[in-house]
């Protein structure tokens, strides 16, 4: 999925979770920021890769362009920072915590993932792969979650 | 060529029964996948719901889903490797959102670390060829009807007074 289809939808889940209001404006950005974060690491291997993309192309290839925090990991990153988070600020551990899951399980769901790599390099996919299918569900993600968004937001 | 860990002696004796009860189900959709993917939307439900009763309906459904893509798997000779990598991911996400969802509770708190735990223990058991993972939804569901059955037996013996 896009970094912004995942911002989108994996920060209102988070801020709903959260029990967020409207008016709450630190606390959006937060999710926002949360929910996005994790792309980061796309960059680091595309530009050290960046002779295999400009000959192989994009499409297909960025499973290859994560890093560890992006598949089960992640998970356990992302729970710890939670769990501590959670011993005096609830609200603040899902606000970080779970967009930031939302997007892992958006990635599983969509892609194809190594989910416990380092350990096991093997691919697993939940979805046939085909591009046609893949746009459509970060085209249902985005719109369903903005319209989800303006509604929270102007209520 | 890694192969499909064989599960604990403990858990053998539940599987049998389930595993008999299969042979009379249905499946409307033969894909495995559908299972997962329908558990990982339960899942993220989970963060909206209040009260025990729904909390405990919604983690029962995941179970179910859990044992039915399983069981699909089984029925048309799908079950491989890569299908239970499936399975195991699946679970730990779905137990993050569950578990999540009741961080601001001690007994939340205590599922929570146990969930960390068994991300650990899944990647374990993906090295060493052994499934050593804790069936930790299965541990909550009996902790919430726990909750639900005193609730009730509290509620009928006030009523009786």
């Amino acid at each position: 999925m896009v970094t912004l289809t995942h911002i989108i939808s994996a920060s209102y889940i988070g801020a709903r979770a959260a029990g967020v209001s409207p008016t709450e404006t630190n606390y959006i950005i937060l999710t926002f920021l949360s929910a996005g974060i994790l792309d980061i690491d796309h960059v680091y291997y595309l530009i050290k890769n960046r002779a295999f993309y400009k000959s192989k192309g994009y499409k297909g290839n960025l499973h290859n362009a994560r890093s560890f925090l992006h598949e089960l990991p992640g998970f356990l990153v992302t729970g710890i920072i939670m769990l501590m988070i959670s011993l005096f600020n609830y609200k603040l551990a899902l606000l970080m915590g779970i967009p930031m899951m939302i997007h892992l399980a958006q990635d599983l769901l969509a892609g194809v993932s190594i989910p416990f790599s380092p350990v096991d390099k093997t691919q697993i996919t939940l979805i046939p792969q085909k591009t046609s299918y893949r746009i459509a569900l970060d085209v249902v993600f985005l719109v369903t979650f903005s319209i989800l968004w303006i509604k929270f937001l102007y209520a | 060529m890694p192969k499909i860990p064989k599960r604990s002696d403990v858990a053998q004796i539940y599987r049998k029964v389930l595993v008999g009860f299969e042979k009379y189900l249905i499946f409307p959709i033969k894909n495995p996948n559908f299972y997962q993917i329908f558990s990982l939307i339960v899942s993220t439900l989970f963060l909206f719901v209040v009260g025990t009763e729904l909390r405990a309906l919604l983690v029962l459904s995941v179970l179910v889903a859990d044992w039915l893509d399983g069981a699909v798997a089984r029925r048309y000779k799908l079950a491989n490797r890569q299908g239970w990598l499936i399975d195991v991911v699946v679970d730990r996400v779905s137990e993050g959102f569950i578990f999540a969802a009741v961080l601001f509770t001690g007994v939340g708190k205590a599922f929570f670390a146990l969930y960390l735990v068994n991300i650990v223990l899944s990647m374990y058991s993906i090295k060493s060829q052994k499934h050593l993972i804790l069936p930790l939804r299965f541990f909550y569901l009996i902790f919430l009807v726990y909750i639900l059955v005193t609730k009730y037996f509290l509620e009928g013996i006030i009523c009786l007074v």
